[in-house]
């Protein structure tokens, strides 16, 4: 199967931070939701994707080139969304535009002020007078006005509000339309991949959970609910991934749901595990338990 | 490349900064030119370097303000293209300079009614010094620039325009008849190669850095 | 076609698509010949994934429910509608096998299960 991006044995150390033999690939027309509390690495990944950090080991391949070597004209082929600002704010849409429009082989002003019509933004604004989901949708309109393939988005929902993030989800939907082109996007807040994402790759303390696509997620994992007098069985199965308990009982996280329906007292309750529920309990439920199966 | 310059000029341009040191520069330092207190071009010579500083060191605010080491690089430009990038729009500004100071010679010459002739135009011994102490300064502060950052740097940088100042003013003081076109040539060959040895350290410590 | 995708269910969303299509096609309200959105297309329209949508067609298409043709879509097949109706009853008695032989594990009598069955019935 041909890759649009495979990312292979990643590593970067800082003082205080390491990334750890990251590794995942996406596939060209799907949607990748990169998720992991905040620190996790995702933003370094993405750094190192766009070329932006050079890793200190693993390699890198896009659009089956790899990116050492051949960064500009791959490049060429990527759009992003990275960071808080909207490149430099004191100009006016307009003007931004044109400082990115030199870089890009491709660039097409045709569709750059189809997209500025279709997102309601006024260019001869100011970018600074955007508000933050203005912003992002400006920085979107550049991604989209190079032909670009592939779309390397980091946090773009952070900070807006749920009407914008839906709107958001809309339009990602709509780019990957055609079948050609492919999204990875990093966020924190997993509800807005729960529907559209097709892969999830889950990162925590520099290394990969699971990457993986969405729905065998959804059908193997499960939240397991039970007494406290409970907790000690469940545990024991070895099936447990991580656990949250409280004064009246606990949550765990299997990923073997069906051994539970198969095996587990009727007075367990199981659910569905959203992806939240997933990451919350990999990360906070995985402190003090030595039996987890992980 | 002239992708990346054309995005230095278009912050330049926005924030006026080049206006303002332009007009700085070709109206009140030729009234400094007339003047003898530390010898005659001590003044002259801080302000070529100091105008340069102050077109750079608006830059580099820039970029460290909006964070552009964090999406510049996300462009289909190579790390060493944002450096020579950088590189160039200096040296470019300080030709710019150089040219500039011809011009309000030239319109000194045509007000008090002298010849105009290759060797009046320019004063190629404190030219040659000029580019000299320009590419020394510059070829030490650029790769301490990509290793400290920013705001580490910039008063270092204020000090450093003075001292370059000072020296080139002592050099040109002390120095001979050097007054011809050739002499500028050679300076300008050394400072070259200077810029260049600068430009590769540069480089490499951009491209690792993080 | 009309489609409801219910999140509370446990059902996966896949599967959910899938029996809504195949009953549409059973009560006519998809004819043989019809040309159904695209893969990416219902995707969109019903806020899930790709990949959901494509797992429910590549399904209904292995089942002989809707047939791609390269180039032009998708479309409901030709499928005769007592075949369909044959096929589930089909898929119902092997449902019904695997129930009888629990039953029978669990040393039901018949008219034990059918009581239990009557009971359920109603509700």
């Amino acid at each position: 199967m041909n890759k649009v991006l495979e990312v292979i044995g990643l590593e970067k150390h800082y003082d205080n931070f390491t990334l750890d033999k990251v590794s995942f690939s996406i596939e060209p027309g799907y949607i990748m939701g990169y998720i992991g509390p905040n620190g996790a690495g995702k933003t370094t990944t993405i750094n190192a994707i766009l070329d932006i950090i050079k890793p200190d080991k693993g390699k890198i391949m896009l659009f089956g080139k790899e990116l050492n070597g051949n960064a500009c004209e791959i490049k060429q082929r990527i759009g992003f969304i990275i960071g808080e600002n909207a490149f430099y704010e004191f100009m006016n849409a307009k003007e931004m535009a044109g400082i990115i429009s030199r870089f890009y082989k491709r660039w097409d002003w045709g569709l750059f002020n189809k997209y500025m019509r279709e997102f309601e933004l006024d260019p001869g604004k100011k970018i600074e007078s955007y508000s933050r989901g203005m912003k992002v949708k400006f920085a979107l309109a550049c991604a989209l006005s190079h032909h670009a393939e592939l779309f390397i988005l980091d946090e773009p929902t952070s900070g807006l509000d749920p009407v914008f993030r839906s709107e958001l989800m809309e339009i990602f939907q709509q780019i990957i339309s055609d079948g050609e082109k492919t999204i990875l996007f990093s966020t924190h807040i997993t509800s807005d991949l729960d529907n559209i994402a097709d892969y999830i790759t889950f990162i925590y303390q520099g290394r990969i959970v699971f990457s993986r696509d969405k729905d065998s997620i959804m059908t193997e994992f499960a939240l397991v609910k039970g007494r406290k007098d409970q907790r000690d069985m469940v545990l024991g199965s070895g099936k447990i991934k991580g656990m949250l308990e409280s004064d009246v009982g606990f949550s765990a996280l299997t990923d073997d749901r069906n051994w539970f329906f198969r095996n587990a007292p009727g007075s367990l309750v199981i659910e569905r595990a959203t992806l939240e529920d997933i990451m919350v309990h990999f990360v906070r439920g995985n402190k003090k338990y030595d039996k987890l199966a992980i | 490349m002239t992708s990346l310059l054309y995005k230095d000029w278009s912050i330049i341009k926005k924030t006026r900064a080049l206006y303002f040191s332009v007009l700085y520069f070709s109206l009140i330092m030729p009234s400094f030119q007339n003047m003898d207190f530390f010898g005659k071009s001590f003044l002259a010579n801080s302000y070529y370097i100091f105008i340069i500083y102050l077109l750079f060191s608006y830059l580099t605010a820039y970029d460290y303000k909006y964070n552009s080491d964090n999406f510049i690089p996300a462009f289909p430009v190579t790390k060493k293209q944002i450096v020579a990038a950088r590189y160039v729009f200096v040296a470019l500004t300080f030709a710019a300079c150089l040219v500039l100071q011809s011009v309000v010679r030239i319109v000194i010459l045509v007000l008090k009614g002298q010849d105009i002739n290759i060797m009046n135009i320019m004063d190629y011994g404190q030219a040659a010094i000029l580019i000299l102490v320009f590419s020394l300064y510059f070829g030490i502060v650029l790769p301490l620039y990509y290793k400290l950052g920013y705001q580490k740097l910039r008063l270092l940088m204020i000090g450093a325009a003075v001292i370059s100042g000072t020296v080139s003013s002592v050099l040109s003081e002390v120095g001979l008849d050097m007054n011809r076109p050739l002499v500028m040539l050679f300076a300008v060959i050394i400072s070259a190669v200077i810029y260049y040895f600068s430009f590769t350290i540069s480089v490499n410590i951009y491209k690792n850095g993080n | 076609m009309d489609i409801i995708i219910a999140n509370s269910l446990d059902k996966p969303i896949y599967m959910q698509i899938k029996e809504q299509v195949i009953d549409q096609i059973i009560n006519e309200k998809l004819k043989p010949g019809e040309m159904l959105p695209s893969i990416r297309t219902l995707a969109k329209e019903l806020r899930i994934s790709v990949i959901t949508t494509k797992r429910a067609y590549d399904e209904l298409e292995r089942d002989g429910y809707i047939e791609t043709v390269v180039g032009k879509g998708t479309f409901v097949s030709g499928i005769n509608k007592d075949i369909i109706r044959e096929r589930q009853m089909g898929l119902l008695e092997n449902d019904l096998y695997a129930l009888i032989d629990n039953a029978k594990r669990m040393k039901l009598s018949k008219q034990e299960l059918f009581d239990l069955i009557n009971l359920l019935w109603e509700e």
